[in-house]
């Protein structure tokens, strides 16, 4: 039930609940310092997506 | 925290089983030879490190919208260092919006290849510290091992990363470990890991890894002392099994194996299963080479999620079965006829704590 996971997760209280560490792995990334890498990779996909865009009417065209 | 609250925690945590830790086993080359070494690892491999271009397919199939702002790739080994393209492995992982971290011996880990992990986007990092400089280099196998991994580890503190260090208790660290603590904590390390040895691996057959249920017990006490201490570093004892008394006294947060849960590996030939020690042949759900590593994780993994099989040898009519499960899933290898380790069996049984 992935709505009682969000609402436990925003809880101060529970939210350490939630940081694991795999016995053998590395620590958890925090959560602010992974949220910038997606906002950085969002911007670097931003341009392949609008020249998609641009692409479609000549396709159009072509038909 | 209430056991029953947290029980329900862990029924829905696992109901939901979202992955956001995924181990890839990118070499077992290694420059060292552990004495511990659970993969058996050694300096020529039998298997070639696997291309990153097959480990980002299986990565690209965990649909964009599923990568919780968490999800993190742990690439360990082997040693992961001496990849040659391993600065081009974290760029093009972070590249994705996924975190990196990575397992090291430390031994490579000097200024340069610093500077260029935290360029090409490392998040995490741990370095193994098996004892002072004689214990360590020992159990590692090589002289010079302790000072290259300290200087890793000196680095590493002082840096951006998320990052700790872990020793594995044996006989020989034993009676190290509160002056182990005294130079990590000198070098400004933010958090040690303590955890003792399975017996897999070189390790099976090797008496000096294994702590006694005294030990064991004067362990649990020496990390309880130094988490009463005020210090800047955290002193915790890793996931590994149930403690019984010592839940939430020498970790966070109660036991709770993540393995199958919120944990996958793709290991070095392309088999898919949880954590990377985790008994390959037993409990090994696919290949990234034949099936979706995302299909995989959704429709496979059901021993992981449901351990009522593991109701056996000294865990059937166990009185702390509902907090334990059967302890971690490493602790289960070939015809999982009885658990390996039972750390709460260890505590229970010792007469007395012996003192580090």
């Amino acid at each position: 039930m992935k709505w009682l996971r969000n609402i436990l997760k925003g809880v101060s209280l529970t939210a350490a609940l939630f940081v694991f560490q795999a016995c053998y792995g590395a620590p958890q990334i925090p959560e602010e310092e992974m949220e910038q890498a997606m906002v950085e990779t969002k911007a670097e996909e931003a341009p392949a997506e609008e020249d998609a865009a641009a692409e479609t009417p000549v396709v159009a065209q072509a038909e | 925290m209430n056991p029953f609250l947290f029980r329900l925690f862990r029924y829905n945590e696992i109901r939901v089983h979202e992955l956001n830790y995924l181990f890839w086993e990118c070499t077992t080359r290694c420059n060292l030879h552990c004495r511990h070494c659970g993969s058996d690892c050694t300096t020529v491999s039998g298997n070639p490190d696997m291309p990153l271009e097959d480990f980002l397919r299986a990565l690209e199939t965990v649909p964009v919208r599923e990568r919780v702002p968490g999800f993190t790739v742990v690439l360990t080994g082997g040693e992961p260092l001496l990849r040659p393209d391993i600065d081009n492995v974290v760029r093009s992982i972070r590249e994705r919006g996924v975190g990196v971290g990575m397992v090291s011996n430390g031994y490579f880990y000097d200024e340069k290849k610093h500077e260029r992990m935290i360029e090409a986007g490392l998040g995490a990092l741990t370095i193994s510290l098996d004892g002072l400089e004689e214990s360590h280099d020992w159990m590692r196998g090589r002289s010079g091992s302790y000072t290259r991994a300290l200087k890793g580890i000196e680095l590493a503190a002082h840096s951006r990363l998320a990052f700790d260090v872990v020793t594995c208790v044996n006989q020989r660290n034993f009676h190290e470990l509160p002056r182990i603590w005294e130079v990590l904590q000198g070098v400004g390390v933010p958090q040690w890991r303590l955890f003792t040895i399975i017996p897999i691996g070189r390790a099976a057959s090797d008496q000096e890894m294994h702590l006694s249920n005294e030990q064991f017990l004067g362990l649990m006490e020496f990390i309880k002392e130094r988490r009463a201490v005020p210090s800047p570093m955290k002193t915790t004892f890793s996931c590994e099994g149930y403690l019984g008394p010592y839940e939430e006294v020498v970790r966070d947060t109660p036991y709770f194996c993540h393995a199958g849960v919120n944990i996958a590996s793709v290991l070095i030939d392309g088999r898919i299963n949880a954590c990377p020690n985790i008994d390959r042949d037993a409990f090994t759900e696919g290949s990234i080479y034949k099936d979706s590593l995302w299909e995989v994780w959704n429709s496979g993994f059901k021993r992981y999620r449901n351990r009522n099989w593991a109701k056996v040898g000294s865990c059937r009519g166990c009185p702390v079965w509902k907090n334990c499960l059967g302890n971690g899933m490493h602790n289960w290898h070939g015809s999982c006829e009885a658990v390996l380790n039972c750390h709460y069996g260890k505590i229970r049984d010792a007469s007395a704590p012996e003192k580090p």
